[in-house]
């Protein structure tokens, strides 16, 4: 009755898992579309650095085509016409999809890692340093984000925007905290964990060591809303003039649009950006989605 | 030789009361208990949901703090440890748990899961630590032990997932392992493997067990001592076979008639008491029984009745004896 | 009097990763007035059978062939309408954890009520009479009948709802792990009290549950089931003095009991097998210490070797 087990590595073990997380992830047709919608942005964003190798007149911010005075029509030379600076707005574009990608990103990194940190520490510990971390998140919560940030861009001067990147990390981490505070109240009462302490495990051991494990899919997940969120406010704060001008986002390039008075003359200008907004937040959306029939069954899996 | 001596053990839970609470109520989850467990024994610690039984273990593992009494480990006193030397008493016990699902984390592989132990308390060097890991899964007989190493428990069965919470219990060689209620989510044709593997660890390497249960079939087959627990009360401990054959306080006997016995020839006489175990928050005075008892006696209701040995160590906590 | 007869029912549950096969040709026949139990451990297929008999299943629940005959009629090939007539009037059920069946939000007495209602037309004050007769019969006070669920012990949301399963008088009980997650003497109580009031209203009642101990001393009759198969249909007194079925005795043989002798557990080996790709021939070939070649091959067929004592096994011949 001796069975021939063939003994798996644990690299082959890692490729089957990786395997089966995409086998499952694919059968979410949304989650793949966010996916494939994800994979051309990401290509708009590493062929940026393109035109301004062709021509001097590419490079988004300083490059003006010298034949070209201010605004202009969709022509072979510039695929979406030119600003009001005699810019190529298909490189800005371009560059958009870069800035889009950054920002969103890091900026949903920074509040879902200082969400996940305080959910677990405030869901571990509970008492007095629960209720105050959570009444932090609350006012946090509750702080209108815009006209706060417009105050500090006051204070400050000026926005980079990396202070953006770090503004919007700083006002998204409260919702995060709050799922992962709820999954960690439940973990922490598992088995597994009273194993951990009797072994003899120290508190910043177990919280690190064994909880985050447990609730990182769940992080993920909130990052991927993160970054929709991310986006769209960094675009809202610089249509509204309060973004970084040395940096072209699509924000900035609705704004130019704006100021320059051009809105309802140039759907070549106002369109493709707007556009790569909705699309782009979309995308992370869609992996949410995605990600969501993975993360959710799996944490109620036996 | 005496391993392990509890002495006036007791652990309250505090009841949170409305606002309108004047005197905050608790829960008696064990109320003064004593007993002493050998070396090399497996001591039972049985009865019904609610007794105390569990929390006990957990005071013995220092997973719950007493909060009042003595727990003694060889004589050293480990119901006041902090710090670093509660740290090195947790080298002395392990614990196994009762759901073979929740006792493993999910994230960890079977490596990681048995070496943690070890990990946490510094032992041996990453190479050594693998060593170990394997002469433990050759030891609760999941064998090759490298196919199990890599593997995450959702591809193990309920009963390999209860051996690998053993193995990990024996990794770090205690001197004695706390089982809670181990087999009673395993499939039946599985329990007597996973008991007849602790049965074998205690013989080849002398660990004593703690073994809690509320199945007193299961207590009987793997136990020398049981102690019967009744809200927060031990109410009889003797040795398993007398305990069965002759048992004393009315709790133990109508326990012990209510167990159906796989035989459809028997005939049990049932021992017919008031059924429902009452909560245990703030206690009347008096023996915990009492109300259910069929020979409550007035000074049952006034005052808690000690233990007394009734010969060869048989202890019962009753009036009528 | 037969019943209840089953005959040849193949069901399989339909998952992603292929079919379950949890039950697999499985034959059997119920006396009126007979206490059956189906003992097997988890995922053997038991559970499943009385949810068939009551077509209580989920979704992705195939049946493959089969019938069963209540009386005349074949439940399998009813329409849902006469279905649900039969259900709970002429076969009811007490589901697994069923202390959770009750509604925490609505009074005990109404969902009784509410559940008699649905299957008979007759006024409420009838129905109210009813649970009232129906608690003195499972031991519990009619003064309490208004109260809600979370006021009752566990032991009396048991019998609040062996009480809604009787409530329509039906001819078959069937009583699913009732007393899981109960202590032992309610349990003993509960159990009694079941043996009690079915033979005073000579139910037929099947019992299910993984606890041989429990069947043992509640049921005349005791079908043995393995990975979706019967093993052993006999009484009894006669499958205790006389297991026949290697799964059987293997069975008997890891089993403490607190009274006689005390002798070493024989475990049984290896696991139970995976119902998505169960083994061939003989479901229990890879455990059993009997095994031959043609246990691989060929599925023993169900025969009654003695004084309606079934098995399935090559090794009886």
């Amino acid at each position: 009755m001796r069975q021939h087990i063939e003994v798996k590595t644990q690299w082959q073990r890692r490729k089957e898992r990786i395997r089966g997380i995409w086998g499952l992830f694919k059968q979410s047709r949304v989650g793949v579309l966010g996916i494939a919608i994800l994979v051309i942005f990401f290509i708009l964003a590493i062929a940026s650095t393109i035109p301004p190798k062709i021509d001097e007149m590419y490079v988004p911010l300083y490059g003006t085509d010298p034949d070209i005075i201010g605004f202009s029509q969709p022509s072979l030379k510039h695929p979406l016409g030119t600003d009001f600076m005699g810019r190529d707005l298909f490189s800005q574009l371009l560059e958009g999809a870069k800035w889009g990608l950054a920002v969103g990103i890091t900026a949903a990194l920074a509040s879902v890692i200082v969400g996940t940190v305080v959910g677990l520490v405030s869901g571990y510990f509970g008492g007095t340093i629960d209720t105050l971390l959570q009444r932090m998140a609350d006012i946090v919560l509750t702080l209108p984000s815009i006209p706060l940030i417009l105050v500090i861009g006051a204070a400050l001067g000026r926005l980079s925007i990396w202070n953006i990147v770090i503004l919007i990390g700083m006002l998204g981490w409260p919702s995060t905290s709050k799922v992962i505070r709820s999954q960690v109240l439940s973990l922490r009462e598992r088995p597994f964990i009273e194993s951990a302490r009797v072994s003899g495990a120290s508190d910043s051991r177990i919280i690190f060591r064994h909880i985050a494990p447990n609730v990182l899919p769940l992080s993920f997940l909130y990052m991927t809303f993160g970054v929709t969120g991310a986006i769209l406010t960094e675009a809202a704060l610089s249509f509204l003039g309060l973004g970084d001008p040395s940096t072209v986002s699509w924000g900035m390039m609705l704004q130019w649009c704006f100021t320059s008075g051009n809105t309802f003359r140039a759907p070549f200008w106002l369109l493709p950006p707007g556009l790569c907004i909705t699309f782009l937040a979309l995308s992370f959306y869609l992996i949410g989605i995605g990600t969501e029939q993975i993360v959710n069954p799996r944490l109620r899996e036996r | 030789m005496e391993l392990i001596r509890a002495e006036n053990l007791r652990k309250l839970f505090p009841v949170r009361g409305g606002f309108f609470e004047r005197q905050p109520r608790y829960v008696h989850a064990v109320d003064d208990i004593d007993f002493s467990i050998e070396k090399e024994e497996i001591f039972g610690l049985a009865g019904e949901s609610g007794c105390g039984k569990t929390t006990a273990s957990k005071l013995l593992v220092r997973l719950v703090e007493p909060t009042s009494g003595e727990i003694y480990l060889d004589g050293q006193d480990i119901a006041h440890l902090e710090g670093r030397e509660l740290k090195e008493f947790r080298k002395n016990v392990q614990m196994v748990f009762q759901d073979p699902y929740e006792s493993l984390n999910p994230r960890f592989n079977i490596l990681d899961t048995i070496a943690e132990p070890l990990i946490v308390q510094s032992i041996g060097t990453i190479e050594e630590r693998e060593e170990m890991v394997h002469k433990a899964l050759e030891t609760v007989e999941l064998r090759p032990a490298e196919d199990f190493v890599f593997r995450f428990p959702h591809e193990l069965s309920g009963g390999q997932r209860q051996r690998v919470a053993v193995a990990r219990a024996l990794v770090i060689e205690p001197t004695f392992i706390v089982a809670d209620e181990p087999v009673s989510m395993l499939d039946v044709s599985i329990r007597a493997g996973v008991m007849n593997l602790m049965l074998e660890l205690r013989e080849k390497f002398g660990l004593t067990f703690v073994f809690v249960t509320h199945d007193l079939a299961v207590s009987r087959y793997m136990c020398d001592h049981i102690a019967i627990m009744y809200l927060g009360k031990i109410v009889e401990i003797a040795e398993t076979e007398e305990l069965i054959g002759n048992p004393q306080h009315p709790y133990t006997k109508a326990l012990l008639s209510a167990v159906p016995v796989p035989d459809p020839t028997e005939r049990r006489k049932r021992i017919d008491i008031i059924g429902g175990v009452s909560a245990a928050i703030s206690p009347p005075p008096g023996c915990r029984f009492a109300p259910r008892c069929p020979y409550a006696m007035d000074i049952c209701r006034k005052e808690d009745p000690q233990p007394k040995d009734v010969g060869g160590h048989h202890f019962v906590s009753c009036y009528l004896v | 009097m037969k019943i209840l007869e089953v005959q040849n029912l193949v069901m399989y549950y339909k998952t992603l990763k292929g079919y379950v096969k949890a039950v697999d040709n499985v034959s059997f026949e119920v006396e009126k007035g007979e206490a059956m139990g189906l003992v097997g451990e988890s995922g053997c297929g038991k559970t499943t059978i009385g949810m068939s008999i009551l077509r209580l299943l989920p979704s992705n629940a195939e049946i493959q062939s089969g019938e069963i005959f209540f009386g005349n009629e074949n439940l399998l090939s009813l329409p849902e309408k006469e279905m649900r007539a039969i259900r709970w009037k002429g076969i009811s059920m007490i589901f697994q954890a069923a202390m959770n069946a009750l509604n925490p939000v609505h009074r005990i007495e109404d969902q009784i009520v509410e559940a008699i209602r649905t299957h008979e037309n007759i006024p409420k004050e009838e129905a109210r009479q009813r649970v009232d007769q129906l608690y003195r019969l499972v031991g519990l006070d009619p003064g309490r009948a208004r109260d809600y669920p979370h006021e009752y012990s566990g032991g009396m949301k048991q019998r609040a709802v062996i009480a809604m399963a009787l409530s329509c008088n039906p001819q078959i009980i069937i009583a699913d792990e009732p007393t899981t997650a109960l202590d032992v003497i309610v349990q003993d109580q509960i159990i009694s009290e079941i043996k009690k009031l079915q033979q005073k209203l000579n139910m037929t009642m099947i019992y299910i549950s993984h606890d041989i101990s429990v069947i043992a001393e509640s049921c005349e009759r005791i079908a043995v089931m393995y990975a979706g198969i019967l093993a052993e249909y006999a009484n009894a007194v006669d499958l205790f003095r006389n297991p026949m079925h290697p799964y059987t005795q293997a069975l008997m043989n890891s089993f403490p009991s607190i009274k006689g002798p005390k002798r070493r557990l024989i475990p049984v080996p290896g696991e139970p097998p995976n119902l998505l790709s169960p083994p061939s021939g003989c479901r229990f070939h890879p455990r059993c210490p009997l095994a031959m070649d043609i246990c691989k091959r060929t599925v023993p067929t169900f025969t009654d070797y003695e004084n309606r004592h079934w098995a399935a096994c090559h090794a009886l011949g």
